[in-house]
């Protein structure tokens, strides 16, 4: 067997441009939250040197030079589009790792001759554009790593090899390491680049021909099961899987500044109300909850604040994480304080129902059936369907700023799209 | 009470699993005379043939397809992953919008068709200039509306 791994092509803008004809063919970018800073580029944005992360406001002149179109992040369709890929993945292969948003993993077959199934590969792309619209890419290799770095390679060569690049072959494998720069493999980091130069090691080449004892020393164990993979070798715990949660954070900027406590204490209570969901969802339980405020380090003296509690019994109640948010931004706040960002950290995360060992502390017993139904109500009717009073209800100015959002023409019925 | 439909779930997430089926009950009492005929519940998935990756919801505006029996408002349900073929009413990308239409051959030659016989609409030829976006698979229309 071998791997897969699929990767969207400038997903969000792919997205967009899939119910919005008007984009195609036009330089567009997709905004972060709030806004702020390119995410997403098209080819004709990238040609203009649009890079990841610049400031919208470094780019007023170009954009409106150029014709730019702007989008906020559409994370509803994104989320949308993302599931629908994965479905049309699952029809070709019965192992999907699911990465991130743009890219999954997928086991495949290898031929008799040894090498990966292009043809295959070939045929889950006209798959997903068929069905989902959206342009991908495919690599393909005896390990994760090394599908990984066939997809780069298959980013670079689109025009030659049309989009699949399978690195079964060691010839192959060593004409095509020998160019590829080390800085470029997964998991090599601006720092191990920096460590690895003066060994000597520049190239793909250069790290996959180093003995894994080196590797070991050179960098962690980690490193080790990198060079070896590159080899070809699976190594099985060498898994892009992410961690079991120890702590989750639910943070953001607000869309125009708070000045007033009730503001602040129904944003701070939104997100704490998001942060107890977040770990429900995973059947976690929080033993300590951090909230915090601020304003624009910019301006002179920003208020700067942060309280701690423990949270005995651990819970996932958003009662009690509301509640005592709440109080902490009565002890927080500073009159004439203007803040631009609050946010809540729950930490110490364990699973629901393992023993806490807290005598003295009981929690309401009647707790997980009464949030078993909110949650089901908020998955079947959406989000904020049922909420607590302190959030207060609809938008409000602290709102994340998506002012140029597309309508979610996939999971929303009031706003799919209009054939005349 | 009704809950507000705030954001409806998205209709090809509803999996052919969500139907309820309770085939007898556990305790005492005469086991149901119904239970060796019970039969899955009849599923708007199947019906529609909603696929979960590839079923998209379209909203018709206008008249252009009235005589084909799409009305103003309806709802359609459009497939990707049907090969367009004579015949079928298609959605398309025709100078910049979405439109409804019949993709029709003639001489060889598809084109696109309005069906109203009260209005005159051009046909357009399906060249490669014109982008076929997904073919319609049913209408729903909400006779409450």
């Amino acid at each position: 067997m071998s791997w897969g791994i699929v990767d969207v092509a400038n997903f969000y803008v792919s997205a967009e441009r899939l119910f919005d004809p008007a984009l195609r063919k036009v330089p567009v970018i997709v905004l972060s939250n709030n806004d702020g800073c390119a995410i997403a580029r098209s080819e004709e944005a990238k040609a203009l040197h649009i890079k990841m992360g610049d400031p919208v406001f470094k780019l007023r002149d170009t954009i409106r030079k150029h014709g730019i179109q702007l989008r906020s992040s559409n994370y509803e369709l994104y989320a949308d589009l993302n599931r629908r890929f994965n479905e049309v993945l699952g029809e070709f292969s019965d192992v999907v790792e699911v990465y991130s948003i743009d890219e999954s993993f997928y086991r495949a077959p290898v031929l008799a001759n040894g090498l990966g199934d292009v043809a295959g590969a070939h045929r889950v792309r006209e798959a997903i554009a068929r069905s989902v619209g959206l342009p991908t890419r495919i690599g393909l290799g005896p390990t994760r790593t090394l599908s990984k770095v066939a997809n780069a390679l298959a980013k670079a060569t689109e025009k030659v090899w049309g989009g699949v690049v399978d690195l079964h072959d060691t010839e192959l494998r060593a004409r095509l390491f020998a160019k590829w720069p080390v800085g470029e493999v997964w998991g090599i980091g601006r720092a191990l680049e920096a460590r690895l130069k003066p060994l000597g090691i520049t190239t793909t080449a250069d790290l996959a021909a180093m003995p894994p004892a080196v590797a070991r020393d050179v960098g962690t164990v980690v490193l080790e099961r990198l060079v070896r993979e590159l080899g070809g070798v699976e190594c099985d715990d060498f898994r892009p899987e992410p961690e079991a949660l120890k702590a989750t954070a639910v943070t953001r900027q607000f869309g125009e500044p708070v000045r007033d406590l009730d503001a602040l204490r129904e944003a701070m209570a939104r997100r704490a109300w998001r942060a107890a969901e977040k770990i429900r969802a995973q059947g976690l339980v929080a033993t300590r909850l951090i909230a915090f405020a601020h304003g624009s380090r910019y301006r002179p003296n920003p208020p700067n604040a942060s309280r701690s509690a423990r949270l005995s019994p651990a819970t996932n109640d958003p009662r009690v994480i509301v509640g005592i948010a709440g109080r902490m931004v009565e002890s927080m706040f500073e009159p004439g304080g203007v803040y631009t960002k609050c946010g809540i950290l729950l930490e110490d995360l364990s699973a629901e129902g393992a023993p806490q060992g807290d005598l003295f502390a009981s929690a309401d017993p009647k707790a997980p059936e009464l949030l078993a139904t909110i949650d089901g109500l908020n998955a079947r009717f959406g989000r904020d369907t049922i909420t607590l009073a302190a959030q207060g209800r609809g938008a409000r100015g602290f709102d994340t700023k998506r002012s140029q959002k597309s309508p979610s023409w996939t999971t929303n019925l009031a706003e799919i799209p209009i054939a005349r | 009470m009704l809950l507000p439909l705030l954001q409806p779930v998205p209709i090809a997430e509803v999996s052919p699993g969500l139907r309820l089926r309770i085939i007898g009950a556990a305790g005492a009492g005469f086991p149901s005379p119904a239970q060796d005929w019970a039969d899955d519940a009849i599923s708007l998935v199947e019906l529609l043939r909603l696929d979960r990756a590839a079923s998209f919801v379209f909203r018709i505006s206008g008249s252009s397809m009235a005589d084909a029996g799409l009305y103003d408002n309806d709802v359609v349900v459009v497939d990707r992953d049907t090969k367009p073929a004579n015949g079928h009413i298609v959605i398309a990308i025709v100078d910049g919008g979405f439109v409804v239409r019949q993709l029709v051959m003639r001489q060889g030659r598809p084109f696109l068709e309005a069906r109203n016989a009260r209005m005159v609409y051009e046909p357009t030829l399906a060249d490669e200039t014109v982008e076929v976006w997904g073919v319609v698979r049913a209408g729903v229309r909400d006779y409450q509306r």
